[in-house]
């Protein structure tokens, strides 16, 4: 073949491979930087665990760069378990939640046992520690901590025994010996300061003429250990307390009774009304704008008191029938008080903020909370200078009140994101488009993170990176594709999502292709 | 009369297959034959269906298998697989007796995955139960709905007595700091 033929085909080939690269939707030609990611696999089928890789270890996979090589990615089988709940006299204890940890979170996995105090799932074998609570920690029964169960037991099912509970009486009063209703008291691990027993009371009210009854709470807990009781004010600020902690208390012998005592603080009636925004077609959505006041609350002097200043926070629905007003009591103190418009109206509002101090006894206190207009944003999806049409862009506040918002399908053609958005911290994900007619993908997502501040407009840019296709295989221990399983590939140095998809189910069982950025 | 070496012979008869390389290139997404598009055939695993508008949710959403936030749990990931929807919203339902009774708090849209703070819930010292729905609406196939995630939300002891201030610093602790 003459030379100026076989240079022409290498010409021709080269650029044959460069267009490969540049459609991004293929294995390159040639090797390209090899590079790992970190896998999670998701199972389909019904009663198995949601995470199928090894729980509590990253499963990290790594890629040649070669479109010859194929990365393996083995799914644990998991394997059937059982339990059963019984109380200390051993009767079985139906509506009990077992939370499973395996060295990620305490709730990794969930199950509730049925009226025989049976539960059973299947399970990926490993070492779990586990909480089995009566009541899903929502009621009075004390919950018991199982650190290291190897699961699931060979040769048979697990059996959980609730401890022996024991009769913690108490009352919460002011110094002056006057009973007080409606305070919420809850009960912890002193040992495990973060894990609630789901032991919680409300001290009771009386009638006038038993006033030394009024106050008093009765509770089931662990007949041995020690345990953190706080003792608040409930979630709508119905009683206005500020909270107490007891650190490390023992249950007292029988027919002793646990005194709290608050020192007489004064209280004032905070009335505020929220400026909401015109009537529209929001209006229903305006019923579920939310009130939160929180602050400090001094402590004052009162030598037999266990009060030594502390924490107020309590959230109220705003009552939009009535002009957008509130009502709270709260005691002497400074605060501040916000306004979370409804979501839907996050769009166009901001979360609007006063703060405030309060005097004790002097009666209402008036204020106004504002809503601030939201900052005008436009989020850009480009490769290079070219912005891309029908990226998906998700975002995800990462600041109070922790919203997620996303471009909705019609929009996606603009390329991005556009619309209004709260002050704050955002993580924002983009999913590139995928080609309709091949279904081949030529990016790998995207993501980063911005600042939304005081001003008129925000703008952000995300920039898809060149990136590559590999072929992958999921598999069983017997080496037998697992079709219909569901692969997601990770960052592993910052965790952001890279690409997800589903294994062949039928034909090529256990194949998919994913798609990496250069590094 | 013009007559061409064997040579020239040979450049003339390959110069189409050079050209057609050429156009193959230029056009730029050509497969090469023996790799598969990127799914040969949809799934058909017991639960999940890809074409449904909903699928692959994690963790599941069971009414046996309660999701846990709070506690030593203070952010719980949900995820699906959303496709072909025109929006998509994440819905609390206050459940009778509890602190949300008879309220809908919407907490997302557009996405297709959440983030649940704890700190984001409706604040209560008393642990307690809400559903979590998703609903997307198709203007092909309608509205769908994943069947609710059943969430227990638990307040950690710190929340209660010295928790973050949601709202940034406390007023008094802001200006001693400045």
């Amino acid at each position: 073949m003459s030379r100026r033929i076989a240079l022409l085909l290498l010409l021709a080939v080269a650029t044959l491979a460069s267009g490969q690269e540049q459609c991004g939707g293929v294995n390159p030609v040639t090797p390209v930087p090899p590079r790992s990611f970190r896998v999670e696999l998701h199972a389909a089928h019904a009663g198995q665990q949601n995470a199928r890789s090894a729980p509590g270890v990253p499963s990290v996979a790594t890629w040649s760069g070669r479109a010859e090589d194929q990365v393996d990615v083995q799914l644990v089988p998991p394997a059937s378990m059982s339990g059963v709940v019984r109380d200390s006299a051993l009767q079985s204890v139906g509506d009990a939640c077992v939370f499973f940890d395996a060295g990620g979170q305490l709730g990794d996995v969930a199950s509730v046992t049925d009226s025989s105090g049976l539960m059973s799932r299947l399970i990926v074998p490993a070492t779990y520690d586990l909480v089995v609570a009566p009541d899903c920690l929502t009621g009075t029964g004390a919950a018991v901590v199982l650190e290291d169960q190897q699961l699931p037991v060979e040769g048979g099912g697990s059996e959980w025994t609730l401890p022996q509970p024991a009769v913690f009486n108490g009352r919460v009063q002011t110094t002056g010996g006057i009973g007080i209703a409606g305070a919420v008291v809850s009960f912890y691990d002193a040992e495990r300061p973060e894990q609630h027993l789901g032991v919680t009371v409300v001290t009771q009210d009386a009638p006038e003429d038993q006033p030394l009854d009024k106050g008093r709470f009765s509770a089931l807990v662990p007949a041995e250990g020690r345990f953190d009781i706080v003792i608040s004010a409930p979630g709508d600020g119905g009683v206005p307390l500020p909270p107490i902690r007891l650190v490390a208390e023992e249950v007292p012998d029988p027919g002793l009774s646990l005194v709290v005592r608050y020192p007489p603080i004064q209280t004032s009636t905070l009335r505020g009304v929220v400026q909401l925004p015109p009537p529209s077609e929001t209006s229903y959505a305006n019923a579920e704008t939310r009130v939160l006041v929180e602050g400090w609350v001094a402590a004052p002097l009162a030598p037999d008191s266990d009060f030594d200043g502390g924490y107020f926070r309590a959230e109220v629905p705003l009552d939009v029938g009535g002009g957008g007003t509130f009502s709270l009591e709260v005691p002497e103190g400074s605060y501040r008080v916000a306004a979370i418009p409804a979501f839907e109206d996050l769009g166009r509002y901001d979360v609007g903020a006063v703060e405030i101090d309060v005097p004790g006894g002097v009666g209402d206190i008036d204020v106004e909370v504002p809503l601030a207009d939201g900052v005008f944003t436009r989020i850009e999806v480009l490769d290079g200078n070219n912005p891309i049409s029908g990226a998906r862009v998700e975002l995800q506040m990462l600041t109070w009140p922790y919203f997620a918002f996303g471009n909705e399908a019609f929009l996606e053609d603009l390329g991005g994101f556009l619309g209004f958005l709260p002050r704050g911290n955002y993580r924002v994900e983009v999913t590139p488009p995928i080609d309709e007619e091949t279904g081949a993908k030529r990016w790998a997502r995207t993501s980063g993170t911005f600042e939304v501040g005081r001003g008129e407009a925000s703008v952000v840019q995300l920039f898809l990176r060149r990136s590559d296709q590999f072929e992958g295989f999921v598999f069983t221990g017997q080496t037998q594709g697992a079709g219909g399983v569901r692969v997601l590939m990770f960052d592993p140095a910052d965790g952001a999502l890279l690409d997800e998809t589903i294994t062949n189910s039928e034909t090529s069982a256990g194949f998919f292709r994913g798609i990496l950025p250069r590094p | 009369m013009v007559t061409e070496t064997p040579r020239e012979g040979l450049v003339r008869s390959a110069a189409p297959i050079v050209v057609l390389l050429f156009v193959l290139a230029g056009g730029g997404c050509l497969w090469l034959p023996d790799l598969p598009p990127d799914k040969i055939d949809p799934p058909t695993a017991d639960d999940d269906d890809d074409s449904s508008l909903i699928s692959f949710c994690t963790p599941r959403p069971r009414s046996a298998e309660p999701v846990l936030v709070g506690g030593p749990t203070l952010v719980r990931e949900l995820r699906c697989r959303v496709r072909g929807a025109q929006t998509i919203t994440w819905t609390l339902i206050g459940l009778d007796g509890t602190p949300l009774e008879g309220r809908e708090l919407v907490v997302a849209s557009g996405v297709e995955r959440i983030e649940l703070h704890r700190d984001s819930l409706p604040w209560s010292p008393q642990p307690y139960r809400v559903d979590l729905v998703l609903s997307v609406f198709s203007q092909t196939q309608g509205t769908a709905f994943a069947p609710p995630w059943p969430l227990v939300v638990v307040p950690d002891a710190d929340d209660l007595v010295n928790p973050e201030p949601l709202l940034g610093p406390q007023p008094g602790l802001e200006e001693e700091e400045g």
